[in-house]
């Protein structure tokens, strides 16, 4: 591969972000090896959205430094890929599944050429490895959240993305959606992807995860799943608000 | 009906009808889906600045508007690309100083008497021939520009973070989308007035926007429905003897609010 530049898929140094007078983000360091499945937990403002905003380059750090696949941010267009927060797409935009994922493509074909073969295959491979292949001709309003939520993975495999970050891909679906989107995101990892997805549910993150990064204005923990949820360390950042395993009945999955 | 069209000026309003129509088709379904329609009317207003400042300074109109309302639409670009600080607030009062401006400036000017109300309707039953051929032109250009640029304006129509990542420039089209929209305006506003270019840029965009299944077919569905409704509505003024612009006006809203009723009723009573 093109990219293979050290031995991270992501590594954010030092890194501090702040919107006014006191960082949203301050002094988190953390290296994601290539090919895992990585969680990012902490409490409602904690930082988990400026995080994958700050790895993607939506938001300028005051201090340290993001490298994706080794290099900066700016140089790695297209390897690294952003899944959107349901409620910040536009559902009545007219748009098909195929022309989402196909969007995927747009980075990589010159303004003068429609999309040729190769570009047609590629998005119907990554349609068919989330299982929307059949939904491809349904304007993109009229699929239930957890097709949806497909539909915009489909689009970062078809970019050929390596990295992919996902904020809150399981809010607000049900259990069998939350499965099949955990599903999607298993086999992409099994395609050899690193991604990193904002989780809300500390009862499931141990089982979905392979590493989960615990982040409240600091980053409290990065690890195995049973390294970082400690009793003492989720009763300091969730002020003791928090049961983990004596969660009410009917709430998650 | 068939020997109104022997008039030259009726040839000339039908042909500006279709022309703007076009336009709006083209530049109405980028409007709605970037959800610039109130920075569309701030632009149409904030222009009649231009015009009062053409007349103050004794400089030919149409580039002396053009140029001032590129400015006003850039600086709006400027105010709103990041959607924080009340930036909407801020477009309000563009929109009213640009007017207030053009206002004062007409009062001052010796010897002129501008008719506001023709700004407000326009006058497509006196458009001239020159006219015609700049709004052709206007469509040439419109055309041109977004078809170069549609994929760039797809991604950033839907989904702006995305097209960051995917390296689309999109600073620089948000910038290139609010000039094209305030040349447009400038010039759809000469042949059919400040009122009708909002009607056109927002009835039939949104209408198409109904079942279409790509933006390119919006915009296409979005210029055909303008143009039916400006033709219907030339010619119900024709037979009636009403005002053009407001005729078509009222058709496009009154079908505007049918359709919408219509799927009020539906999702009431089919959804259980
Ligand atoms: N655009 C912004 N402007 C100013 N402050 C912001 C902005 N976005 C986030 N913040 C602040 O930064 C902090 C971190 O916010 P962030 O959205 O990253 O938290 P989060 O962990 O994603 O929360 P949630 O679980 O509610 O999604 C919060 O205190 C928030 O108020
Ligand atoms: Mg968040």
């Amino acid at each position: 591969m093109s990219h293979n530049a050290g031995p991270y898929a992501i590594e954010v140094e030092h890194l501090t972000v702040s919107y006014g007078p006191s960082p949203a983000l301050l002094d988190v360091t953390v290296r994601i090896e290539p090919g895992l499945l990585a969680g990012v937990i902490g409490p409602n403002g904690g930082g988990k959205s400026t995080f994958i905003k700050a790895v993607l380059g939506f938001v300028k750090p005051d201090l340290g430094r993001v490298r994706i696949l080794g290099q900066p941010v700016e140089k790695t267009k297209g390897l690294v890929a952003y899944v959107p927060q349901r409620g910040a797409v536009d559902w009545d935009f007219p748009i098909t599944v195929e022309q989402v994922a196909m969007m995927g493509r747009y980075g990589r074909i010159p303004w003068w050429k429609d999309p040729g073969r190769q570009d047609k295959d590629l998005v119907h491979q990554a349609l068919a490895m989330v299982r929307m292949e059949d939904f491809r001709h349904r304007q993109i309003g009229q699929l239930s959240g957890g097709q949806q939520q497909r539909v915009f993975m489909a689009r970062a495999l078809a970019q050929g993305a390596e990295v992919l970050l996902l904020d809150e891909p399981f809010a607000g679906v049900d259990a069998a959606t939350e499965r099949a989107i955990l599903d999607v995101l298993s086999r992409a990892r099994a395609a050899g992807k690193t991604l990193v997805v904002v989780h809300h549910d500390l009862a499931t993150a141990a089982e979905y995860f392979d590493r989960l990064i615990l982040i409240k204005q600091r980053c409290y923990g990065y690890g195995p799943p049973e390294a970082v949820l400690q009793e003492e360390l989720l009763s300091e950042v969730y002020e003791g608000k928090l049961r983990l395993f004596g969660a009410p009945a009917g709430g998650g999955a | 009906m068939i020997d109104a069209l022997s008039y030259d000026f009726m040839q000339h309003a039908l042909a500006a009808a279709v022309l703007a129509s076009l336009a709006c088709g083209l530049m109405g379904s980028l409007v709605v889906v970037n959800r610039l329609v109130f920075l569309a009317g701030g632009i149409a207003h904030a222009a009649y600045g231009g015009v009062g400042l053409s007349f103050f300074l004794g400089m030919p109109v149409i580039p002396t508007t053009v140029g001032f309302t590129l400015g006003a639409s850039l600086l709006m670009g400027k105010l709103t690309l990041r959607r924080t600080d009340r930036s909407d607030t801020v477009v309000g009062v563009l929109w009213a100083a640009g007017m207030a401006l053009g206002i004062l400036l007409l009062d001052l000017s010796p010897g002129y008497n501008v008719d506001l109300m023709s700004y407000l309707f326009g006058s497509i039953m006196a458009v001239p021939g020159e006219d015609v051929l700049a709004m052709a032109a206007l469509d040439v250009l419109l055309l041109a520009v977004v078809a170069y640029n549609y994929q760039d304006f797809l991604c950033l129509s839907f989904d702006r973070e995305y097209a960051r990542t995917a390296g689309v420039p999109v600073d620089r089209l948000h910038y290139l989308l609010l000039s094209l929209l305030g040349v447009s305006v400038v010039m759809i506003i000469q042949v059919v007035g400040l009122i009708l270019v909002i009607a056109l840029l927002t009835i039939p965009s949104r209408l198409a926007e109904y079942g279409a299944m790509s933006l390119a077919g919006m915009m296409v569905r979005a210029s055909v429905y303008a143009m039916l409704f400006s033709l219907a509505g030339l010619w119900a003024s024709y037979v009636l003897d009403v005002t053009a612009g407001a005729a078509i006006i009222a058709l496009a809203a009154l079908t505007f609010f049918i359709v919408q009723t219509l799927g009020w009723l539906r999702a009431a009573l089919f959804r259980p």
